[in-house]
């Protein structure tokens, strides 16, 4: 107890203690931004109105309104559609913001790419959704193997390739082996497996022939890609073209060469590399006809590769 | 110095007490309570991700708890008490105004710890359940803690001189402010102004940063929390929170109290 | 021997929003208390008593003159190391039970260890509270709030207690034991000073009394003193024979009527001097004359009144 008249020490530290404190936030604000800054973990504002919005409102809170928005949109995935164009606006606004406020909410990009691909029938929301994704999360490979696999289903040949690179980004061999197969190679084969299917119920010899004509034209088409990447396989090995054709039997590259569907062997360019057939297509092969082959059977030169 | 420190006890002491009896506190707590628990139950409706809306939800009912007990029970006891004139008997005995003011203080920090500690451990314990548990999720709780004292002495500054609704308006006010403060930064790059760039800039680094002490979404995407974020949170917190003290307790000591 | 309080020509205006509404509530208020004295603080309401006392404790801060507690500002916490205050209409910690707040109380004012738990006990003993020490203040009484508040103002051993009208909320034997308990610290070597509008209370213990109004000490002395210079009281005639209808030409307060008898009051000896000749003359006869006892109601009442007339 102080004695009376005495005045207490305390009220000298009030000073002192105002100083330290202003001191010691001041002090720590800046290297603590700049640590927070560097962990990238604080999500950018983006300037979307519906997403900033939904910040602001969150109150320091944008990932939860991010879950509770994912918890109400799941409830209403299987809600018949009014129509498709509303149903389609509904979804790119309801998942862009999820994502603007959690830019690495995964089951939301997932989740938003299936309802826009399959209900909203909008693939290109879909796919644009998909690249959001991975600019955000470049490791989230799973969303960039769903795109790539829907794109390849469309057709959409170089925008499966541009998929399946960012996953092999990750390193995963698995999708770098689709990465290499990615071509017509599988196209090819699922359209000749159609016009066998045609070709069995044709009726007559005219349609018989259009059909076998089809058939000819792809398989003439599979082999001389397959061919030309042995060849630019057989190069990059030994470090020249083969004479030759029958040299890629005789080192092993190949079991026995086909022949084009008329029985006439297969020409190489020794100069280019390049395999071509002797007899001409009947139809003009696919517009988009890229080399994109197979090649893990053979053990080495796993991606295909122009010569 | 020991004669202080047993006043400052007593008055901590009490307003622990008053905050533990106190009824907002009950409803507050079993709201949380529900929240985390119920993150285990809501996260059952999730396609994948489970563990990631518990500690997602979780996280942010033991913050909301932290800032709303922050808020509405220190007004409550300090603002309320002088405006009910309850404070009057305490400010007559030989205790310094500041004393009063350091001892709420004393009281409400133990109450949010116990408070955040407890919530903390239940949460921990539904990660385990779902086997979402990170070590980095007690960094989160600390910062939280330090983030709602924070809180706590803006609202105390406030009630050294404000009644109870303005005080309690104007903390939950500035609890926005500080988790939305990049907006500032956002305009002063968006004005011409040099002088109103300097003014924006001037007035972010003076209002408190409530966004540096919230790592929710990091320890989310479980990313790892470096020491010298904790280090420097805490000390940005409670350095800004002994000014504010220091401020209020220089306005209470000279305000008239009936 | 130093004065335990010394007021010297105090005054306060509190100021209303924006400077306006001021209200001037001490004009000058000039008191001493000491050792082992009780002075009761009379006034109507408005008159400044609880300014005073607010003044005094620290609680307010005085717009001029000089206020020593001890020998100290009252705003120095030293000043009231030895300073028990019960405020008025006094809300306290509804939450603690009798019990937790006059430990506070206590601890607040230095009283620890082993000495406090000894001292809350008998102080809650004295105020009557030891059966209700255990219950939380939210379920008491008026009258046991009022108590309980008294207890922590004494829990300290103050050698000053300041009591704003500490009878408030209490039946009359609970005002006797607060008179009691006054006297008792008075003789422990305490100073007290107390508010209170029940005049009876001041009469029965008060030393000194000091009379406010308007902001300013109208009269303050020992009862002694101000009952000695007080004017002569009423005075009460008994009469026989005299017709009732006749009583309001005689200018007197008819009080009481027995049989043929009629108690009337007069306001003073000359007064009654008149009524008994008049009464004569109407052919009744006197049966008494009894001057009233001179009270300090009506000591108050007069320098009330002649206050507001000048």
């Amino acid at each position: 107890m102080t004695a009376p008249g005495r005045r207490s020490s305390l009220p000298f530290l009030g000073p002192l203690l105002l100083v330290a404190g202003a001191a010691a936030a001041t002090l720590a604000h800046g290297p603590l931004s700049a640590a927070r800054a560097r962990m990238k973990a604080a999500a950018q504002p983006l300037y979307i109105p519906s997403g900033k919005a939904a910040r602001v409102l969150s109150f320091g809170h944008p990932s939860t309104l991010a879950d509770a928005m994912y918890l109400w949109a799941i409830q209403h995935f299987s809600e018949p559609p009014k129509n498709r164009r509303e149903r389609r606006d509904w979804l790119v606004r309801v998942y862009g913001t999820m994502t603007d406020l959690d830019p690495k909410f995964r089951d939301a990009y997932w989740l938003g790419f299936l309802s826009l691909d399959v209900e909203a029938k909008s693939p290109d929301d879909a796919f644009a959704l998909a690249e959001k994704a991975l600019d955000h999360d470049p490791q989230n490979r799973w969303i960039a193997i769903e795109a790539a696999m829907t794109a390849r289903r469309a057709k959409r040949t170089e925008l499966a390739k541009h998929f399946f690179s960012r996953a092999c980004e990750q390193g995963d061999p698995v999708t770098c082996r689709f990465l290499a197969r990615t071509s017509e190679h599988d196209w090819a084969q699922e359209e000749m497996a159609e016009w066998e299917s045609i070709y069995d119920v044709q009726q007559d010899e005219y349609g018989r022939k259009i059909v076998q004509a089809h058939l000819d034209d792809l398989t003439r088409l599979v082999e001389t890609r397959l061919l030309t990447a042995l060849v630019g396989c057989y190069r990059r090995e030994r470090g020249l073209l083969p004479a030759r054709l029958e040299m890629l039997v005789e080192a092993k590259y190949i079991e026995n060469l086909p022949n084009d569907p008329e029985g006439k062997p297969y020409e190489l360019d020794p100069r280019t590399g390049l395999v071509s057939s002797p007899v001409r297509f009947r139809f003009d092969p696919p517009s988009n006809a890229r080399l994109g082959v197979d090649l893990s059977s053979l053990g080495r030169c796993a991606q295909s590769a122009a010569p | 110095m020991s004669a202080t420190l047993t006043r400052l006890a007593a008055l901590g002491a009490t307003s622990f007490r008053q905050a533990l009896r106190d009824k907002v506190l009950h409803v507050l707590v079993g709201f949380g309570g529900l929240m985390v628990v119920g993150s285990l139950i809501i996260s059952e409706l999730t396609v994948g991700e489970r563990a990631r809306i518990v500690m997602d939800l979780g996280m942010t009912a033991t913050s909301l708890l932290a800032n709303f007990v922050a808020v509405f029970v220190t007004v409550g006891q300090v603002a309320r008490e002088i405006e009910r004139r309850t404070i009057v008997v305490v400010a007559t005995k030989p205790v310094a105004r500041w004393e009063i003011l350091v001892g709420r203080f004393a009281g409400m920090g133990a109450t949010l710890a116990l408070m955040v500690a407890v919530m903390t451990v239940l949460h921990a314990l539904m990660l385990l359940a779902v086997e979402g548990y990170r070590a980095t999720l007690w960094h989160a709780a600390l910062l939280t803690f330090t983030e709602s004292l924070l809180v706590c002495s803006i609202a105390l500054f406030l009630s050294s001189f404000a009644t109870p609704l303005p005080s309690m308006f104007l903390t939950l006010g500035f609890v926005v402010i500080g988790h939305t403060s990049w907006g500032l930064l956002m305009l002063a790059d968006s004005v011409q102004s040099a002088a109103a760039k300097t003014c924006l800039r001037v007035l972010h680094a003076l209002l408190p940063n409530l966004s540096l002490l919230d790592v929710r979404q990091p320890v989310t995407w479980g990313e790892p929390i470096g020491i010298d974020v904790v280090g420097l949170g805490v000390a940005y917190g409670l350095g800004y929170s002994m000014v504010l003290l220091i401020l209020g307790a220089g306005l209470f000591s000279r305000r008239d109290l009936a | 021997m130093q004065a335990l309080l010394a007021v010297d020509s105090l005054k306060k205006t509190f100021r209303g929003n924006w400077l306006l509404d001021s209200k001037v509530a001490l004009r000058d208020v000039s008191l001493e208390l000491k050792e082992g004295e009780i002075v009761g603080l009379l006034g109507p309401n408005g008159s400044g008593k609880s300014t005073t006392f607010k003044c005094v404790s620290g609680l307010v801060r005085p717009s001029g003159g000089r206020i020593e507690l001890f020998g100290l500002p009252p705003r120095r916490r030293a000043a009231r190391e030895q300073l028990g205050f019960l405020p008025e209409d006094a809300t306290f910690p509804d939450f603690l039970t009798g019990e937790e707040f006059v430990g506070l109380a206590a601890r607040l004012c230095g009283v620890a260890g082993k000495d406090a738990a000894g001292r809350i006990s008998k102080v809650l003993d004295r105020v009557g509270l030891h059966e209700a020490r255990r219950r939380r203040i939210r379920t008491y009484s008026k009258g046991m709030a009022q108590r309980v508040g008294i207890a922590q103002a004494i829990v300290g051993a103050p050698k000053l207690v300041i009591l704003d009208e500490p009878m408030t909320g209490l039946d009359p034997i609970g005002r006797r034991e607060v008179r009691d308990l006054i006297v008792e610290l008075a003789r422990e070597g305490a100073g007290v000073i107390f508010s209170t509008h029940v005049l009876q209370d001041v009469e029965l213990c008060c030393d000194r009394v000091v009379i406010l109004s308007d902001g300013h000490v109208l009269r303050q002395g020992t009862l002694a003193e101000l009952l000695a210079g007080a004017e002569a009281g009423p005075v009460e005639v008994t009469l026989r024979g005299l017709d009732v209808g006749r009583v309001a030409s005689l200018k007197a307060q008819l009080l009481a009527r027995a049989g043929d008898q009629l108690v009337l009051r007069a306001a003073g000896p000359a007064e009654a001097d008149v009524l008994v000749e008049a009464a004569r003359a109407m052919g009744a006869s006197v049966v008494a004359v009894n001057p009233v006892a001179r009270r300090l109601e009506d000591v108050v009442l007069r320098e009330l009144a002649t206050s507001e007339s000048r």
